[in-house]
């Protein structure tokens, strides 16, 4: 079914209370601008108002124009509905409100015509009042308001009984089958709700199905309780019987008499037992007594043999000690002789050790002597040398002493000399000269200052003062030389002269230059002598008097070392040495050495020896003198006591005593038998009758009949306790309880069962029916998928949006820029993006409902304003493509925006 | 010309706590009131005693007021009543028995024989010579002193015992209490009167088990009976007959559903049943959804009559027919989902479990698509 409006036409509506007319709309886009107030809105309103609202509704009013509250508003709307043309006339409020409706021949008026209307468009009238969102269906998807644009969830909602039936004409369309289901979600929604009495969310048992598995957990335990005490009943039962028994048979049998007549017969038994008993130890006790009395009289008996045998002990002991004291007599003679020897022994060891020593101590004195002699020699020899040097010193020194010129001296003469020169080269300076070149052989004499002088030849004079030359032959010249310092300076020349000479005659030489080379001279002797004072000290370092007083010391030890060996020889010579005998010089050394001399060391180790010997000797000869005083004593203790015991082996009573004691031994020993021979029988005799076990008998004979007076007592007891207790539970009924618990078991078991089957069975159905709802879902979903395609890749290609069960939009993906992919929630998107995917969406469903046959006006008032100029071109085509397929009536206030749309924007000019 | 009435295994105190309170209570109930009715034939037919064979409780613990309901429901027949313990009502050191004698519920004209001695009904000149189980299980055979037993000449020797007569009745028994085949001739008995066995059965022309008066059980055969016997006179044969005296038949069906006429039969089959029927009912084979409420229909129509009313249908299968799939109106997935599942359930030798889920699921699916027809019609 297609549908196009051909002309809209209002009259008293809002700002047209005129008639207003828009004539010959197109079957795709029509483009209408208009600034703001230009009635652009309300001619979209006029068209709502002339479906959506009904004819007789109260709530138009603001259908009328401003402050008319008389008027009639009224649309008409042309159109063609599968080619035929058809006119719908409305009017508004008052009288002369109406609806007419013609479409080819037929008509309809008033609420038929409105249902009509309704029915062919896909909407729904307000039950009251004005016409709400909710009753817009198809319209309200595809009439955008002005500012809705991006709303798309609520309009498809309303929507989504028509949108689902065109997916499904489609599907029927394409043979694919009925994979749909009718009721499909009401089947789903009764499982679920049934399903979720029975199971939580997440698969475990709740509610009936819960409280069933408890019952069976609960009634099973019941049951088990009552089978325990049924079992116990029955096992009281048993008991009783068992008692019952017994007691019976105890009380014919009356076993406690059989147990009293043993427990008698037992005591009387042990009795007589005891009595044996008795006996024996009285037995035994004096079978003990004679025993005693035979050890005591052997014991006697005993004594008097070990007297005797003492007797001759001693006796042997005595000779013994007396053959003990005869050999020690002998070992002491003997160690004696060899103590002696011994000692001789040691008196030639000493002997021979002296000679030795001697004749060692002369050999090391000897050399000692020798060498004091080289010493000697050495010093002696030293000392001339010393003496020499001494000699040469001495001259040395007394060279020197007398021409002792200091080197101050020097200094002071060596000053007075050049002071006098330059006094007298100052004078010469001054002084007047003469030059005088005479004749050869011409002389003439110089006066000066009271001395006088000859020259000759030629040369120059100076004249310090008043001077006389006398010309021979010619007279005599006075010359008195100018200046007054002359005379000065004359004086200060001789005064240093006169010093100079002084100086020099102190130090007795008689110039300067002889003292010079006397310094000079000096300086040699000084060296000289230390030369000489160095030779010495090399000789003698101490000293030339340490020297001699060394030499006289080694002079005195060589004369005491002399001596020594003269003593030595002496007694080497004598062998018993004398002090007279002195040696006869000093520088004599000993001579002969005697001849044989054992060397020191064999002597010293022989006299070792023999020291060993003597110290062994002596120590054998105490031992031997020890050993002799024991054996000595000894014998005289034996010698004693031997005596004593002879004395009371002689003693008179003795062989009396002996007999006596013999015959009362042989009498105790007889009553002894005899007592024995009685213990024995007795102990035989009880051996037999054993009295502990007779004891024993009568302990379990006792306890015994006490245990059965017990037990019968014990049993009455329980058998009343029983017969008591079972007659209370028999009264209570387990068996029945457990019987009708058992049945209860058996019915929650049942229930149980029968629960759980159907909470199985509504899981699997539950899950079934959701999968393949959910395929099913997809495969409706595709056309509309296939349309969303169509216009998303013009406005973003490569995207693709998912789909709700709704049929809204929810994600977006696209992608982003580095190439990955980008999913965005819808809501997420911004306000522009949304406005534009809900336009696309809008125009799929257009698509959808059109290929099911449902009419498809698309109404746009100022859409996409808020789209940026890229964006807004790209939707313009997808616009355009629309109304390849629909009827589009786009109002826009900017008309600058839509001028390339192929089609010349209308000005609307109300 | 002794008369009296052989019965045995009352099983007074029986609870059937496995069915609904509203079944249990009345078949509880109707092992009373069968004893009534046994009072009442005695009393019509002027017996001379009535001879209970053991079991008379089901339990040794019944509880006093259905042991005072029993007497009260003997009152009907003010002869004498002879009764022997059997195995469920043992004479124990403490049983049923003493219990009764102790509160002193035991009504003068009922004999309670629990020693093997024998009893003297003087004015019938009937001996019985009673064997009452002193054991829950006893293996010796407790009716051998019946050979040795004096009886005054002339006088008819009735044996009482409760067991299972050896070599005849291999299962089906309570417990071994042994019983001699050819006790009767070899003690020269009258008549051996037996209990244990519930069904009602003719050992030889001398012994019988009279079986339960009222049946418990749906295994029993002939059970519900009670036997009135004559003899003549010593050494005599019985006169043996049976006396219907159950109330509620007990029957266990199996009926296998694999045709349309099969379906037929068995509703044919649950309307021909007796009023007051205790049935079991075991469904096997498969059935379409139109058969479903057929069978429904007819279940419905029977459990108003029943006493109780049984039914495993738990292998039977759902088989919803294209037709039945199309009657739901139920189209797309889930047309398809009734198909898998109708499919699943009948898959031979697949988990039993598994089917019966898949079945369930299909009966609450159908269930579902029929209510939300009802509500769209």
């Amino acid at each position: 079914m297609s549908l196009r409006l051909t002309h809209l036409k209002v009259e008293q509506l809002r700002r047209f209370r005129q008639p207003f007319e828009l004539a010959q709309l197109q079957p795709g886009l029509n483009l209408f601008t208009a600034p703001n107030e230009a009635g652009k809105s309300t001619l979209v309103r006029a068209i709502r108002a002339a479906f959506f609202e009904r004819y007789r509704s109260k709530s138009v009013d603001d259908l009328r124009p401003w402050g008319d509250s008389g008027a009639t508003p009224s649309v008409e709307i042309g159109f063609e509905l599968d080619g035929q043309a058809g006119l719908l006339s409305k009017s508004f409020l008052g009288n002369k409100a109406r609806c007419d409706l013609r479409i080819g021949g037929q008509t309809w008026t008033g609420a038929d015509a409105e249902e009509y209307l309704a029915q062919m468009l896909g909407f729904a009238y307000a039950g009251k009042g004005a016409s709400k969102s909710e009753h817009w269906g198809i319209p309200g998807l595809l009439w955008v308001e002005q500012g809705s644009g991006q709303e798309l969830k609520e309009a498809a909602d309303h929507a989504y009984g028509h949108l689902h039936q065109a997916l499904e004409s489609h599907l029927r369309d394409s043979h694919a089958s009925a994979l749909t289901a009718t009721g499909g979600d009401a089947v789903l929604a009764a499982v679920n709700e049934q399903r979720d009495q029975l199971l939580t969310s997440t698969g475990r048992p709740r509610g009936p199905y819960a409280e069933a598995i408890a019952r069976v957990d609960a009634l099973r335990e019941r049951c088990q309780e009552l089978e325990d005490k049924v079992l116990t009943y029955q096992q009281q039962v048993d008991d009783l019987s068992r008692l019952r028994t017994e007691q019976q048979r105890d009380e014919a049998d009356r076993p406690w008499d059989r147990l009293q007549a043993q427990l008698t017969q037992a005591r009387e038994a042990l009795q007589a037992a005891e009595q044996a008993d008795q006996q024996l130890s009285d037995a035994r006790r004096l079978l003990v007594n004679f025993q005693n009395q035979k050890d005591l009289l052997v014991q006697q008996r005993n004594n008097f043999a070990q007297l005797e045998r003492d007797g001759v002990q001693r006796q042997n002991d005595a000779e013994s000690a007396r053959t003990r004291l005869q050999d020690a007599q002998a070992q002491l003679a003997q160690a004696q002789q060899q103590a002696q020897q011994a000692q001789g022994a040691l008196t030639v060891a000493q002997t021979q050790l002296r000679i030795a020593e001697q004749a060692s101590q002369r050999q090391q004195l000897r050399r000692q002597h020798e060498l004091q002699q080289q010493s000697l020699d050495q010093i002696q020899a030293t000392l001339l040398q010393a003496k020499a040097a001494e000699g040469r010193l001495q001259a040395l020194r007394q060279q020197v002493q007398g021409a002792s010129l200091s080197a101050a001296d020097m200094q002071r003469l060596r000053q007075l000399e050049a002071k006098a020169h330059q006094a007298d080269l100052r004078m010469q300076d001054l002084a007047t000269r003469i030059q005088f070149q005479l004749m050869p052989g011409q002389a003439i004499t110089v006066c000066a200052q009271g001395q006088a002088q000859t020259v000759a030849g030629e040369g120059e004079l100076l004249l310090p003062g008043a001077t006389t030359l006398t010309l021979p032959g010619l007279g005599e010249l006075t010359i008195l030389p100018g200046g007054e310092d002359l005379s000065e300076l004359s004086l200060q020349l001789h005064s240093a002269q006169a010093a100079l000479r002084s100086a020099l005659q102190a130090l007795n030489v008689p110039d300067l230059v002889a003292a010079e080379q006397r310094a000079v001279q000096q300086a040699q002797h000084a060296q000289h002598l230390q030369l000489a004072e160095q030779a010495l000290v090399l000789i003698a370092p101490l000293g030339l008097s340490a020297l001699e007083a060394q030499l006289e010391q080694m002079q005195a030890e060589l004369q005491r070392s002399a001596q020594a060996l003269l003593r030595l020889q002496g007694v080497a010579n004598g062998g018993n040495v004398s002090s007279e005998q002195e040696p006869g010089a000093s520088t004599d050394g000993p001579t002969d050495e005697p001849e044989e001399v054992p060397s020191l060391a064999l002597a010293e180790s022989a006299y070792k020896s023999a020291e060993f010997a003597q110290a062994q000797a002596s120590e054998a000869l105490g031992a031997a003198q020890s050993l002799r005083a024991t054996a000595s004593a000894q014998a005289e203790g034996a010698e004693r006591e031997c005596s004593i015991i002879q004395q009371q082996l002689g003693s008179a009573d003795r062989a009396r005593q002996k007999e006596d004691i013999q015959a009362q031994l042989e009498s105790v020993q007889s009553q002894q038998e005899a007592q024995r021979l009685r213990v024995e029988q007795l102990d035989a005799q009880l051996a037999q009758v054993r009295p502990d076990i007779l004891a024993q008998d009568v302990e379990r004979f006792e306890r015994s009949l006490a245990q059965s007076r017990q037990r019968q007592h014990d049993r009455a007891t329980q058998i009343t306790v029983l017969e008591q207790g079972l007659a209370l539970q028999g009264a209570q009924g387990s068996e029945e309880a457990l019987a009708l618990s058992r049945g209860e078991l058996v019915r929650a078991q049942r229930r149980q069962a029968e629960l759980q089957l159907r909470a199985n069975a509504l899981e699997l159905l539950r899950s079934q029916l959701e999968a393949k709802r959910q395929a099913a879902l997809d495969r409706l979903q595709a056309p509309l998928q296939q349309h969303l395609q169509r216009y998303l890749s013009l406005l973003f290609p490569g995207a693709s949006v998912a789909v709700s069960d709704t049929l809204v939009p929810t994600e977006l993906t696209r992608r982003n820029p580095s190439g990955g992919q980008e999913v965005g929630a819808f809501e997420a998107l911004s306000f522009g993006a949304r406005e534009q995917l809900s336009l696309v969406s809008r125009f799929a469903y257009a698509d959808l409902l059109r290929e099911a046959g449902r009419p498809t006006l698309i109404i746009l008032d100022d859409a996409l304003v808020h789209s940026d100029a890229a964006r807004l071109a790209l939707m313009k085509r997808v616009v355009f493509d629309a109304s390849q397929r629909h009827q589009i009536l786009l109002f826009s206030c900017h008309p600058e925006s839509w001028r390339d749309m192929g089609e010349a924007p209308r000005e609307l000019d109300g | 010309m002794p008369r009296f009435i052989h019965t045995a295994d009352w099983q007074i105190g029986r609870q059937y706590a496995t069915f609904p309170e509203d079944d249990a209570v009345p078949l509880a109930q109707a092992r009373l009131a069968v004893v009534e009715r046994i009072a009442q034939l005695a009393q019509d037919h002027q017996v001379d005693a009535v001879l209970v064979a053991g079991d008379v409780f089901d339990m040794q613990t019944v509880s006093e007021r259905v042991v005072r309901q029993m007497f009260n429901a003997m009152k009907g027949y003010a002869g004498p009543w002879v009764l022997i313990s059997g195995n469920h009502d043992a004479v124990l050191a403490e049983s049923v028995w003493s219990r009764i004698v102790r509160l002193g519920l035991v009504p003068a004209n009922v004999q309670l024989a629990l020693k093997p001695e024998p009893v003297h009904l003087d004015a019938a000149k009937l001996v019985v010579l009673p064997a009452p189980l002193t054991q829950r299980h006893t293996f010796d055979d407790t009716t051998a002193w019946f050979n040795l037993a004096e009886t005054p000449e002339g006088w008819v020797r009735v044996g009482l015992a409760h067991g299972s007569v050896q070599g005849l009745l291999a299962e089906d028994i309570d417990s071994p209490n042994p019983i001699a085949q050819d006790r009767a001739t070899q003690a020269r008995l009258d008549y051996l009167a037996l209990g244990d066995w519930h069904g009602c059965k003719q050992i030889d022309a001398r012994t019988w088990y009279s079986g339960t008066p009222e049946p418990d059980r749906f295994k029993s055969n002939e059970a519900g009976h009670a036997l009135l016997v004559q003899v003549d006179e010593h050494g005599a044969l019985p006169t043996v007959t049976k006396m219907l005296t159950g109330c509620h038949p007990w029957q266990s069906l199996t009926h296998r559903l694999d045709v349309d006429t099969d379906l037929d039969e068995l509703i044919a089959l649950l309307q021909g049943l007796p009023a007051q029927v205790v049935l079991s009912l075991t469904l096997v084979g498969k059935l379409d959804l139109t058969g479903q409420q057929r069978l429904q229909a007819a279940l419905g129509e029977l459990e108003a009559r029943a006493r109780h009313l049984n039914v495993d249908g738990s292998d039977l299968q759902l088989a919803p027919t294209d037709d039945d799939i199309a009657g739901l109106h139920a189209d797309g997935y889930l047309a398809e989902l009734v198909c898998e599942l109708r499919d699943a359930q009948a898959v031979e030798g697949a988990d039993d479990a598994q089917q019966r889920v898949h079945r369930e699921a299909l009966s609450i699916l159908a269930g579902l698509l029929a209510q939300q027809q009802g509500v769209a019609a």
